[in-house]
């Protein structure tokens, strides 16, 4: 305002050109008032996409900007809304509008965060929930940038079964030489010069593989069975001998008889209709029906 | 049941690993094809460029018609990276600028009012400078002392313009310079240490003023009087300006008369101006003149200009010295041409490129340094060089007289090419984008077994036989070619091949993955993509011409036997064959004034025709066909109302019903059940073996109407046979601007909204006083009674009608179904929801929603969405068996889900699915303003398809194993045998 008082009229006859940078300042204070949010990412967080973006979004409001070269988000002239603003709440804590902070990114997912802007330029940056639930302190924040944690990393492929636990194989260069990475090394985006996933490499069949089939196992137990029992049998005293065999016998028998029935028996019927009551007990009466039968 | 429980928890626990199926790391690109296009270039802002001074090779930069702003890398025309500078929703207006420096490492580009300065090599901001709504950037030019500057020229703010001196590393202000005379800004130009402003001053009878004003560059105050040009006979309008060297060494102003008969060449920061006759030798006079210079300081102040006839063009370049003289000719050639200018040191180069040669000149002299025939018909016939509509090249000098010339032509189609010594490099297909409608059609069948089949059957026996004899001779022609593939096949099979041999041919595959796409654009293109071969393009046509500013209005794409229906506003269809891309049928639209479209109404012989729709609503003359009485087609017209018409016996159709939604507001979409929507059961079995019974009704229509003033929304669900609304939904504090997208499918209607609200309790404390907001997905199912086996008053009924419902006794009330609704808090917005398609239905849904904030498409399974999920407490053993879990209001979009993976789709608006052969499989096809993505979803895992992971090698060693082993162990066993038998 001091602008104009000090200008008077005339000088703005001769020199029209210089109006506007007059008129700019004079206008410096209003704008002042619209503040500037700065987030930054964990330091530890490589180069975020390009695509990555910082959304503020409020009832009938939504600021999009993308991440810098320094991995932050400016949001720039952020301004308190004005008395007549729908959007705004009047309580008795000042005029306010609250914004959703979300950060869009396809390699990380970011706690969400809310952001009040109040008359004067003051930020409020806060933890919340879905839906826009406070759940963390109230932060004013001044010139410095806010960090904003991650979540997680984004893993969007599923493994084949198989290869569940296989790592991820990474070669980096650093110091010259090519190496693994030793332990829990924190590695360096720059420093990698291969990253290889096994699960993306065919799977090549090796004989020690096909040893590991759950057939083959089978078969390799049962070998040993047939080709060892008798050696076994021998090598055991009469008494134990006898006394084992008995037990064959008699388990052959019953265990034929129990093992096969409840299995042969099984109401396929009754189970989808989900009849429960009175089962076991009809599957025990019709298994001894049977053996009655057998033995007569 | 003792047994039983065993074996259902690990079926529950399959189950629930099922729900949660995800991309296979290695079929992931394999399984998938994404078209990540930029839109068609635009010749002002496409430029080779080194993104750092460090760096070797430059990579193609170009902020396109689309305002997408991209770098490409030359050699195999991959996306580095691209970023949007508008909103697909906001309508931009200005083309956009884009300028780098030599040496730098940023780009700088402006929108609107918007300056922004970009990384080069990884395409994150540097730094912004936002004018505010109004303002509008009209040149944006990086200062010639090493590019320390940016100079912004933006008006819109009070009645002049300001030229602001912004650092070019942070994008700070350092000064700016007002002027409040009213006249228009036209370009900054910054020569060494000299900054000038260039504005048009409206002379006082017609005509304009070109107006310079020097600036200092320490402190943006003007020096001395600006110098005004008579360019006020000539000049009346800024297209009448041809070039003003901006980034050149020497900046001159170059401009024409409105017969294009004379240039006029003025040294900026001087009164002088030299006037150079346009030659029109043989006859024919220039249409449209270009000038090219090159775009570094160092570079030789030379400059081509370039000459565009009817029927011919051609070319003179001039040198600027201490006054401009014009070095030489370029000869006239027919057809369209375009020239490019590229400089290597101080050296300037121009090519030439046309449809069956390209040239390159140096600046100084008329011979042809290098010399190349353009092989006609690129890219498998893709291509077409004819009528380029610009290029940009770069020329590097290898030493005596050889030289690589890297050129990107741009065709009139949109395609972006680049040719490198005259050899096509790659193509990329730009055209495409702005897709409006697409559809999956099939592959038309070669030769159909069943014909001949058939044509055997009716013909004597010799004859059949010998037209028998005759097929498997032809079929025999085939078996070299199969049997030469034979041994990739069983060693790819056997081995895991990873790529697959990729079938280039068109035809159908037995699992039904191998469809064609075809895709409409809205500057009137239609192509087809092979869902096959990693989304190829089959064809790319121009089916319509369109005046300029123009769209092509389609509404939709249907497949037909071996032909494509393209359907327009105002009644506008064409037929094309889905294999070659010819047209075969074509109506132009306007023929009728008031008609808005036409739709597809199938007789009772089966066969589809058009009905045409007016613009108020009402419906046409009808075609004369046996329709099947009672049919309903519901218009949806400009005034806000929906209406249901019946077709009865007699030749115009009568008004059924009208639907006008609650005051205040306006209806925004209806969308119906999705043409191909099979329903595998007509009720849902609970844990207890009870049926709820599905409400199944396919007249369903789900109408959003949005009140514009009071921030709701309402999804009204209609009957589309009797106009009665069976439910709705009002949500309050929806913010209307932001996307709503729903859809409807079987028994259940899905839609996401945002929406900000007070808590309803009536108690203050913290958390209430706050507003709830977030997206919301909302999810309903309809049930003909909330009782399980009861079917409400459909039980009794041997037939049922929708205008006649049944009433309940009672009280008279309408029976309306059970609906049962549940919302879920999701992390972001969706822009468009789909639904997955099958070909029985038994599969689980998924709902494909488009995710705009992280460029995704996600599926989501509706075993998640369930609205029966258990609220407050845990899933019983009962529900659990029906694969319900306690119901959790925040719905998270898993990463596995996300069908794009790390493919990122900018601006997809539309998903559209269609069934393949297998059960488990549905295909998917988004699109949108900018990218093309192509895909398969398997909501409940690939069920019927042995995966990747299947090593077919394993299963028969296994096999020969057993063999092997059993033959070696039989000898044992036999004799234990004989000697058991012998010792009892």
């Amino acid at each position: 305002m001091s602008t104009f008082a000090t200008s008077p009229f005339p000088s703005l006859l001769t020199q029209p050109k210089m109006l506007l940078p007059h008129l700019l300042v004079s206008l410096l204070p209003t704008l002042i008032s619209a503040a500037t949010l700065t987030l930054s990412v964990p330091p530890h967080i490589p180069a975020l996409p390009p695509s990555t973006s910082a959304i503020l979004t409020t009832h009938g409001q939504r600021i999009k900007v993308p991440v810098t070269r320094s991995n932050t988000f400016v949001f720039r002239n952020l301004t308190s809304p004005s008395t007549s603003d729908p959007a705004s709440s009047g309580s008795e804590r000042g005029i306010s509008v609250s914004y959703l902070l979300d950060i869009a990114c396809r390699d990380y997912d970011f706690l969400s965060y809310g952001v009040d802007v109040k008359s004067g330029g003051v930020v409020q940056v806060y933890r919340v929930s879905r839906g826009g639930i406070v759940t963390g302190e109230k932060v004013t924040v001044g010139e410095a940038p806010v960090e904003v944690r991650v979540l997680r990393g984004r893993d969007y492929y599923e493994a084949r079964a198989g290869c569940m636990c296989a790592p991820i194989l990474i070669k980096l260069r650093k110091g010259g030489k090519e190496r693994e990475p030793k332990g829990m090394e924190m590695v360096e985006l720059g420093d990698v010069t291969e990253r290889r996933n096994p699960a993306n490499a065919r799977d090549t069949v090796s004989p020690l593989d096909l040893l590991k089939n759950p057939m083959i196992l089978i078969a390799v137990v049962g070998l040993g069975f047939v080709v060892g029992m008798p050696y076994l049998m021998d090598s055991m005293d009469p008494e134990m001998k006898k006394e084992f065999e008995e037990q064959q016998k008699k388990s052959i028998l019953s265990g034929g008889a129990s093992t096969a029935n409840p299995l042969q028996n099984f109401d396929m019927a009754g189970w989808m209709a989900a009849k429960t009551s009175g089962k076991g007990t009809e599957t025990g009466n019709e298994g001894s029906g049977r053996d009655v039968r057998r033995r007569g | 049941m003792r047994l039983c429980a065993p074996i259902l928890l690990p079926i529950a626990a399959l189950f629930y690993a099922s729900l949660c199926h995800a991309i296979f790391a290695d079929e992931a690109y394999q399984t998938d094809s994404h078209h990540a296009l930029l839109g068609p270039p635009q010749a002002h802002t496409t430029f080779f460029h080194r993104p750092s001074a460090a760096s070797k090779a430059s990579l193609l930069y170009t902020l396109s018609e689309k305002l997408v702003l991209g770098a490409i890398n030359p050699k195999d025309g991959a996306v580095i990276w691209r970023q949007r500078l508008a909103d697909s929703a906001h309508n931009y207006t200005t083309p956009g600028l884009l300028t780098a420096g030599e040496g730098g490492d940023t780009l700088v580009s402006a929108v609107d009012g918007k300056v922004q300065a970009w990384d080069a090599t990884d395409g994150r901001l540097v730094w912004e400078w936002d004018g505010g709504d109004g303002t509008k950037v009209v040149d944006v030019t990086l200062s010639a002392e090493s590019g320390k500057y940016v100079l912004v020229l933006s008006e819109g703010e009070g009645s002049g313009f300001v030229v602001r001196n912004l650092a070019a590393d942070t994008g700070e202000v350092f000064w700016e310079f007002g002027d409040g005379s009213g006249d228009a800004p036209y370009a900054v130009v910054s020569s060494q240490d000299r900054i000038f402003t260039v504005s048009l001053h409206s002379a006082l009878l017609k005509g304009l003023k070109i107006k310079v004003a020097e600036l200092a560059p320490s402190n943006g105050k003007q020096i001395g009087q600006s110098i005004a040009l008579n360019s006020d006979s000539d000049v009346t309008s800024e297209a009448s300006i041809l070039h003003i060297g901006a980034n050149s060494g020497q900046p001159f102003l170059i401009w024409t008369d409105k017969a294009l008969k004379t240039l006029k060449v003025n040294k900026v920061g001087t009164k002088q101006i030299t006037t150079l006759n346009v030659p029109s030798s043989s006859g024919e006079s220039a249409e449209k003149i270009i000038v090219h210079t090159p775009r570094s300081p160092t570079a030789h102040p030379h400059f081509l200009v370039h000459y565009q006839g009817v029927d011919s063009h051609w070319a003179e370049v001039f040198h600027v010295d201490t006054d401009i003289k014009k070095a030489y000719d370029l000869p006239r050639l027919g057809g369209k041409g375009a020239f490019s200018a590229s400089s290597q040191g101080s050296n300037v180069y121009f090519a030439r490129h046309t449809a069956f040669e390209s040239i390159l000149v140096s600046s100084t002299g008329p011979s042809i340094l290098s010399h190349w025939d353009i092989r006609p018909k690129s890219h498998g016939g893709m291509v077409d060089p004819q009528d380029i509509s610009h290029a940009t090249s770069e020329v590097v000098s290898k030493g005596g007289s050889t030289y690589a010339v890297r050129s990107a032509l741009t065709l009139p189609s949109g395609d972006w090419e680049l040719i490198r010594n005259g050899d096509p490099y790659w193509v990329r297909p730009e055209g495409l984008t702005g897709a409006v409608a697409a559809a999956f059609v099939e592959i038309p069948k070669e030769e159909n077994l069943a014909d001949e089949l058939a044509a055997e059957s009716h013909r004597s026996v010799i004859a059949a036989y010998v037209h028998r004899v005759k097929r498997h001779a032809r079929d025999l022609q085939h078996f070299p070619s199969w049997a030469q593939t034979l041994p990739a096949r069983v060693l790819g099979s056997f081995l895991g091949d990873k790529a697959g041999s990729q079938d280039q041919s068109l035809r159908r595959d037995s699992f039904g993955f191998h469809k064609i796409v075809i895709v409409a654009t809205e500057n009137g293109r239609l192509a087809a993509l092979d869902g096959g071969t990693q989304g190829r393009i089959i064809w790319s046509i121009q089916a319509v011409t369109l005046k300029a500013g123009e769209k092509w209005r389609v509404l939709s794409i249907e497949a037909e036997q071996n032909t494509a229906l393209v359907r327009c506003k105002e009644g506008e269809f064409l037929r094309v064959q889905t294999n070659t891309g010819t047209i075969v049928q074509y109506q132009p639209g306007g023929l009728i004034k008031s008609l808005k479209t036409s739709v597809p109404i199938t007789d009772a012989s089966g066969e589809q025709l058009l009905i045409p729709v007016n613009d108020d609503g009402s419906i046409g003359e009808l075609p004369k066909a046996d329709f099947e009485i009672g049919t309903t087609i519901v218009t949806d017209a400009e005034d806000n109302v929906v209406r249901g018409w019946a077709l009865w016996k007699g030749p115009k159709p009568t008004l059924a019903w009208q639907f006008t939604p609650a005051l205040g507001e306006t209806v925004k979409t209806v969308t119906t059940r999705p043409s191909h929507d099979p329903v595998a059961s007509i009720g849902k079995v609970l844990g207890d073996r009870n049926v709820l019974y599905k409400y199944l009704n396919p007249n369903v229509l789900l109408i959003t109407a949005l009140g514009t003033e009071a921030s709701t929304a309402t999804f009204y669900i209609l009957d589309s046979a009797s106009g009665a609304v069976i439910h709705s939904a009002t949500h309050a504090g929806v913010d209307i601007s932001l996307p709503i997208a729903s859809t409807v499918s079987e028994n259940w209607f899905a839609y996401s909204l945002f929406s900000e609200t007070s808590s309803l309790s009536q108690d203050v404390s913290e958390i209430d006083q706050q507003k709830l907001k977030g997206y919301q997905l909302v999810v309903s199912e309809l049930y003909e009674s909330p009782y399980p086996n009861d079917r409400g008053s459909l039980e009794t009924s041997s037939n049922y009608s929708s205008t006649s419902p049944a009433f309940t006794d009672e009280d008279g009330t309408y029976d309306a179904p059970h609906v049962l609704s549940q919302t879920f808090l999701i992390p972001g917005a969706i822009s468009s929801i789909s639904v997955t398609s099958t070909l029985q239905g038994i599969t689980t849904r998924s709902l494909l929603c488009v995710l705009p904030d992280t460029n995704a498409l996600v599926s989501i399974s509706r075993a998640f969405l369930d609205p029966r999920r258990p609220v407050g407490r845990d899933a019983t053993a009962a529900e659990m068996e029906e694969g319900l879990f306690k119901y959790s209001p925040m719905l998270d979009f898993e990463p596995k889900w996300i069908l794009t993976h790390k493919r990122e789709l900018m601006s997809i608006s539309e998903v559209v699915t269609s069934p393949s052969l297998l059960e488990s499989t549905s295909l998917v096809f988004a699109f949108g303003d900018v990218d093309l993505f192509l895909s398969r979803v398997s909501p409940i895992g690939a069920f019927d398809l042995l995966g990747k992971g299947f090593s077919k090698l394993q299963l028969v060693l296994t096999v020969v194993a057993l063999a092997v082993g059993t033959t070696v162990v039989a000898p044992f066993v036999r004799k234990k045998q004989i000697d058991g038998t012998w010792k009892a």
